[in-house]
């Protein structure tokens, strides 16, 4: 449910696979195939002296060197910037209260503000005491038009998930409906440390 | 509202690749940097730290240069290896080993290790066999289910399937995988 940008992350790694790949390929056959290596040669040296007469012709009278650099450097702070917030929205999109609205007229007008550990003790209240269960955990997810639910149950090992995962979905709604919302919710039957070494009960 | 849930569903199915993309923009950043670095001491008309990105590009232009050829070609191997593996992570779909459950209400999400632990139980119980003699594994669409029998009781790898089949059903996993059990030829000693 988080809002990671999934798709210019696959753009990105495809496109930075794409030129490592190729530099990797160019170094390889510069190395092993010597008519390849002269053709290289050749071609890198003249894109080396168009570059160098580039810098010659930007040098401003009475300046050691070319005023390119200073674009090349304000570039690449752009581009490190550019990779900090790639960074940083990875994984972003989790929100703090699971209802947050005004209410203008009535007895009592102001904010209502309901935090997701209320929801999570409604929705234990709801689920009843469970033997099959570890423990459940409940996350908000900033959603348009409205806040996503997402519940993490820990089953103990060998309950049946899909009855569990409908249970838990029918008291989510249940939870709704008692605070008048209707976001989507998802249900994560998970595997945890805690289950994992649980004891192993014997079916015969 | 299909359109959102569906979108919520593959999102929990595959994965989104943030540690690719944060070990890749780390890798950006180093090089970058040092890039900077060197531009700047470049702009301001100072030494060199390593090399002035000319001196670089002499080096690269000239490839291989005075190094061994071998050393060349097994970086340009590890930068193909490491574009290669970047590619993949860019182009696949990367699904995780979860499946997605029927569920009116919600979206309903499972891990596998949850779907094997409940199928695990399930043939125990259909072939009559201790905890330890069922071992299940859930793929993406394939579970397999290995069985060593107790000595002197037969087991029909047929009835299992059809057991595990409707354990499948009851859970409504969607789309159903398909079942191969496989029936070891000795048998053990039960509990």
């Amino acid at each position: 449910m988080n809002q990671t940008p999934r798709l210019l992350n696959r753009i990105i790694l495809s496109v930075l696979g794409f030129v490592l790949l190729a530099g990797g390929v160019n170094m390889l056959l510069v190395s092993g195939v010597p008519g390849y290596a002269a053709v290289w040669r050749r071609g890198a040296t003249d894109v080396g002296a168009w570059f160098d007469r580039l810098l010659v012709d930007t040098t401003l009278p009475g300046q050691k060197d070319s005023w390119l650099w200073i674009v090349v450097t304000a570039l690449l702070i752009c581009a490190v910037l550019l990779m900090l917030w790639w960074i940083a929205v990875q994984g972003r999109g989790r929100g703090g209260d699971y209802v947050s609205i005004f209410v203008a007229e009535g007895p009592m007008p102001g904010r209502t503000e309901i935090s997701q550990s209320a929801v999570e003790q409604a929705l234990r209240h709801f689920l009843g005491r469970r033997s099959d269960v570890v423990s459940i955990n409940v996350s908000v997810w900033n959603l348009e038009p409205e806040a996503g639910l997402r519940i993490k149950v820990q089953p103990r090992k060998g309950t049946a998930p899909g009855a569990l995962g409908r249970d838990v979905a029918r008291a989510a709604r249940l939870v709704q409906g008692a605070l008048g919302v209707s976001g989507p919710v998802v249900i994560y039957v998970a595997v945890g440390t805690r289950s994992r070494f649980a004891r192993i009960e014997r079916v015969l | 509202m299909r359109g959102q849930d569906s979108r919520i569903r593959e999102r929990e199915l595959t994965s989104g690749r943030s540690p690719a993309a944060i070990t890749a923009a780390m890798l950006v950043i180093l090089v970058c940097v040092y890039a900077l670095f060197e531009a700047a001491l470049k702009a301001l008309g100072q030494e060199a730290l390593v090399a002035a990105p000319g001196t670089w590009w002499q080096w690269i232009s000239t490839l291989p240069g005075n190094l061994e050829p071998a050393a060349v070609g097994s970086i340009g191997l590890g930068a193909c290896v490491l574009g290669l593996v970047l590619l993949i992570h860019g182009l696949r779909r990367g699904r995780r080993a979860r499946h997605g459950l029927g569920c009116e209400d919600a979206i309903l999400i499972v891990d596998d290790q949850v779907l094997a632990a409940v199928l695990a139980r399930r043939a125990r119980s259909e072939a009559g066999v201790g905890p330890g003699q069922a071992l299940v594994t859930v793929n993406r669409e394939r579970v397999e289910v290995q069985l060593s029998p107790t000595s002197g009781t037969p087991v029909d790898p047929a009835t299992i399937a059809a057991g595990l089949e409707e354990e499948l059903r009851v859970n409504l996993v969607e789309p159903p995988p398909r079942i191969r059990v496989r029936v070891a030829e000795r048998g053990v000693v039960g509990q």
